[in-house]
């Protein structure tokens, strides 16, 4: 696949016929947004990353502090912050990021052979039990399903192998938690972490194809994969939101919704598909506060404005004549 | 346009500079060298993928009201054809109003090599209003004829094109005047909500339209209509 290499997930970030200072995912009217949070999350990410990779931990987990500030529940972030603690010699605190990482994604098999490392090393090798036999259970579920991937067999059956030698190993020899860690060896995870970001980029781009040709759950996985690497962005959580919404998975669309707009509340998109949604359900008055959001953030009109106000009349022209 | 390409800012104009070519489009995954694009690509288009990475010159539409055929990978037997496939397939949006559809074709049909300079016009604050106001008033001429779509189509346009002049006055010296860009903009908006009142709106509009343009023009020094300053902010966007 050709490379992209673009400075932002917008296009108009490229396009040389558009000399004019890209409008980012926000106001296309390029006037400042006051709404906006001051933490950049991706930025922040980006940084924790290079932190982690450079060994400063503190930074590591300053930086992803703040991306947990706007994205509480990334999973990447969380799993990061985990490493960050785990190196500053502070275990005990990862098992909530850890914990949180697991939860939103239950298949993240690095975190849960984080957490049952971090188990071990805290005395509790049965809760470490539990993980593996949950890992175990990941593979069983995608193998019944017929649809697993070769890598994610490889990155299960090595953190099942980590994680029984650590259980198997003789009291006070236990591997500590930071000794066996997946980011040290990512050649062998084919996984994202660490992936350089014109990856998330690519993956980004991909998925956005594979939006418009309506294979949602093949681009659900590039999105994964793209924010594992960029982290937080609304442009990634709003198709999130919308490949769900269409798979008719509404109240996670809607979750990836409101994620994106924590980060960015006049993000068009997000508002424009939010408002999408809540006619899907019913929601008329809902819908038009996210069309009253775009009046007031489209200074100058936008599409997604447009295409929501064309929604909303046709609705209430459907309803009207019943 | 509507889809990715719109919401992305794209226009006709990006790839047809005063309906001519334009050598300096580049959008990675799409172009091949500068002035190509693939027209056959999911990025954009929800039918006409074809899985193959094939980007093609971008043509001058200069003499294309002369063609028996037009385009290449997407070809089509009429311009107007061509030209509704291009906005509804290729880019997704609403079909327009026929009488924009009808507009765009004859416009392109004008488009003729002895007739037109040699190269694009400077881009000016003052030929930029100049649109606005022409199209200020082929709304006006819409409403006239009680053609809804067409003279709503066209206060959207006229909006979004304040918006592009507003993209270049970008620093703290040009704030008063983005700021009256957004207020004739919400003006624009209003007149759309009253129909009935739309003659008198629009007339106040292209009043305060021409007031602003002449400020425009005599603060075109700070803004990116000037080459200097276009590429310095374009330099110090690259070291950024």
């Amino acid at each position: 696949m050709k490379k992209f290499a673009m400075l932002a997930l917008s296009f108009a970030a490229v396009v040389m016929a558009a000399p004019a200072f890209a409008a980012g995912s926000g106001g296309a009217s390029g006037l400042p947004s006051s709404s906006r949070p001051k933490v950049d999350p991706a930025k922040a990410f980006g940084e924790g990353v290079d932190a982690l990779q450079a060994e400063d931990y503190k930074k590591a987990e300053k930086k992803f502090r703040d991306v947990l500030s706007v994205a509480p529940k990334h999973p990447e972030a969380n799993y990061y912050m985990a490493l960050a603690k785990i190196r500053n010699g502070k275990p005990k605190n990862a098992i909530r990021y850890l914990e949180t990482a697991i939860e939103e994604r239950p298949d993240f098999v690095e975190a849960r052979e984080k957490l049952a490392l971090v188990q071990i090393e805290l005395g509790a090798p049965d809760a470490a039990r539990d993980q593996l036999v949950a890992i175990g259970a990941k593979k069983e579920e995608c193998a019944a399903a017929g649809d697993c991937d070769e890598a994610y067999v490889a990155r299960v059956d090595a953190a099942i192998a980590r994680v029984t030698a650590a259980l198997e190993a003789p009291a006070g020899e236990a591997p500590k938690s930071e000794e066996s860690d997946a980011e040290k060896e990512p050649s062998d995870q084919a996984f994202l972490l660490f992936a350089p970001r014109d990856e998330g980029v690519e993956l980004y781009m991909a998925a956005v194809r594979l939006i418009n040709e309506h294979r949602f759950e093949e681009a659900i996985e590039d999105l994964y994969k793209s924010q594992a690497i960029i982290g937080p962005h609304p442009d990634i959580l709003n198709y999130l939101g919308y490949s769900h919404r269409k798979l008719g998975k509404v109240e996670k669309a809607q979750e990836y919704y409101h994620a994106a707009l924590d980060i960015d509340p006049d993000h068009k998109g997000a508002n424009e598909y939010l408002g999408e949604l809540y006619l899907q359900i019913g929601e008329m008055e809902k819908a038009k506060q996210r069309l009253a959001a775009l009046d007031r953030i489209c200074v100058f009109g936008c599409s997604e404005r447009e295409d929501l106000a064309r929604l909303i009349a046709r609705r209430e022209g459907a309803v009207a004549s019943n | 346009m509507g889809g990715q390409a719109a919401r992305s800012g794209l226009s006709c104009a990006a790839c047809h500079i005063d309906g001519r070519a334009n050598p300096n489009f580049y959008l990675d995954g799409l172009s091949g060298a500068p002035g190509t694009a693939d027209v056959t690509t999911s990025i954009f288009s929800e039918v006409r993928e074809d899985k193959k990475f094939n980007p093609i010159p971008i043509p001058t539409l200069v003499g294309a009201g002369e063609k028996s055929s037009f385009g290449a990978n997407a070809s089509a037997s009429s311009l107007h054809d061509f030209i509704g496939a291009a906005i509804v397939e290729e880019f997704q949006a609403e079909p327009p109003p026929a009488a924009v559809l009808d507009g765009i074709i004859a416009y392109v049909g004008a488009l003729d090599a002895a007739a037109c300079p040699s190269g694009p016009a400077a881009q000016t604050p003052r030929r930029a209003m100049n649109d606005i106001v022409r199209a200020l008033e082929a709304a006006e001429a819409a409403y006239a004829r009680d053609d809804l779509a067409t003279a709503e189509f066209l206060l959207a346009t006229s909006r979004n094109m304040l918006g592009l002049i507003a993209e270049r006055y970008p620093y703290e010296k040009g704030a008063r005047l983005r700021s009256d860009l957004a207020v004739l903009s919400r003006d624009i908006s209003a007149v759309r909500k009253k129909p009935e009142e739309a003659e008198a709106r629009l007339e106040s509009v292209k009043r305060d339209a021409i007031r602003l343009e002449k400020r425009l023009h005599k603060a075109r020094r700070i803004s990116l209509y000037d080459p200097r300053a276009l590429a310095e902010f374009l330099e110090r966007r690259k070291e950024d």
